[in-house]
């Protein structure tokens, strides 16, 4: 009975994790499209939209890495492609550039650093998904 | 003292982009630090810069800020001919770091184009022929409008200025070219006139008379008298817009 109840709750967290990636892995697309539009915003000399768009890609990287840290069991080899450390040292020049006001500095991080994870990391999320989707999880 | 139209840059420094070129970053007199050029690859920047910009084929094209002259580099050849490119230097003291180093200086600036001071910008239309006289564009990197926001500021008020007396000027030469076009013979035919016709003669004050108008001319039954003076409102037939 007791085993039952276990695997049936580890059965519905398979299926959130399963669903927490493949929801990461839409929203890491739409991401990639604001990514270049702040980036422009910011070349045009447009800082109002481009802080107000960049709010949005924060908020959505956020999510993502939360989606990461808690899909850890279901990413199996994939794990290694998905290190949080590394969308840390990406943000701290974002971070950097956003208190010194450096709207050269945040377009080109942007460009430059944040999109090419973005990608990668899209495309990690989007395979995890995709084995995942046919059958239980590696460590399941 | 320091001669600097911003007051807010302290410093310059010159660091090596990732993709290997110069590139100029500035310290506030608070302590921040802000790039002029990307510190990743100025020239690409620079010709994502270019190509957004938009000025007619005879324009005179106005650019604030020269810094390391990547934008510019990349703006002179979708210029045209007739075009004139004419270059701002948001700060002289940036001018002066620069000359100091050969190498961070070289071929900013192009040969084909004017540098002008931002004081001397007032006076620009100066030194070209009123029939040279063409539309305005001013351009600029972002950061320079924001690093350099005063002389932004004073920039964009002279531009604007150069603009309205350039459009002031276009528009009397049009009003001129429209009346040439309608009283082309004498300039007499301008003031307000009046064609009588010849019977019966009115009455002429003493006012002034001429024998032979245009409209006489033009018309031999009505060669009578073209007078300067206010017409009667029983005599009215027309009148040029004033």
């Amino acid at each position: 009975m007791t085993q039952d109840s276990e695997s049936i709750e580890e059965a519905a967290r398979q299926t959130l994790m399963r669903q927490a990636v493949s929801q990461a892995a839409e929203h890491g697309r739409e991401l990639q499209q604001i990514c270049p539009s702040v980036s422009g915003l910011l070349r045009e000399g447009r800082p109002q939209p481009a802080m107000e768009q960049l709010r949005l890609l924060l908020t959505g990287l956020g999510a993502i890495a939360q989606a990461v840290h808690l899909t850890a069991p279901l990413q199996g080899d994939h794990s290694s492609n998905l290190e949080l450390a590394e969308l840390q040292q990406v943000l701290n020049p974002v971070v950097s550039a956003l208190e010194n006001r450096d709207h050269v500095l945040l377009a080109d991080v942007l460009d430059y650093e944040v999109t090419p994870l973005l990608e990668r990391w899209t495309s990690e999320l989007e395979s995890i998904a995709g084995e995942n989707s046919e059958g239980p999880g590696p460590n399941a | 003292m320091k001669d600097t139209v911003d007051p807010t840059v302290e410093q310059y420094v010159t660091t090596s982009a990732k993709s290997g070129a110069p590139t100029l970053q500035v310290v506030l007199s608070d302590g921040r630090k802000r790039f002029l050029h990307s510190p990743y690859d100025p020239q690409e920047e620079a010709q994502r810069w270019a190509a957004l910009q938009e000025f007619g084929p005879r324009d005179i094209v106005v650019v604030f800020g020269i810094g390391l002259g990547y934008h510019v580099r990349e703006l002179v050849p979708l210029l045209s001919p007739t075009n004139r490119l004419i270059l701002v230097e948001a700060d002289p003291s940036l001018q002066n770091y620069l000359a100091s180093d050969r190498r961070k200086s070289s071929a900013r600036v192009p040969s084909s184009a004017q540098v002008v001071e931002l004081r001397k910008l007032a006076r620009l239309f100066d030194d070209i022929p009123f029939v040279q006289w063409t539309p305005l564009r001013l351009l600029a990197l972002p950061a320079f409008t924001e690093i350099f926001a005063q002389a932004w500021q004073e920039a964009a008020t002279e531009v604007h200025r150069l603009l309205s007396t350039y459009l002031v000027f276009r528009n009397t030469v049009l009003k001129f070219s429209m009346l040439w076009l309608i009283f082309p013979a004498e300039p007499a035919s301008l003031p307000c006139f009046t064609v009588r016709p010849p019977i019966p003669p009115h009455p002429q004050p003493s006012g002034l008379h001429h024998a032979a108008g245009p409209a006489s001319r033009a018309d031999p039954a009505h060669a009578g008298v073209v007078s300067a003076q206010a017409p009667r409102p029983d005599e009215w037939s027309g009148c040029c817009p004033r």
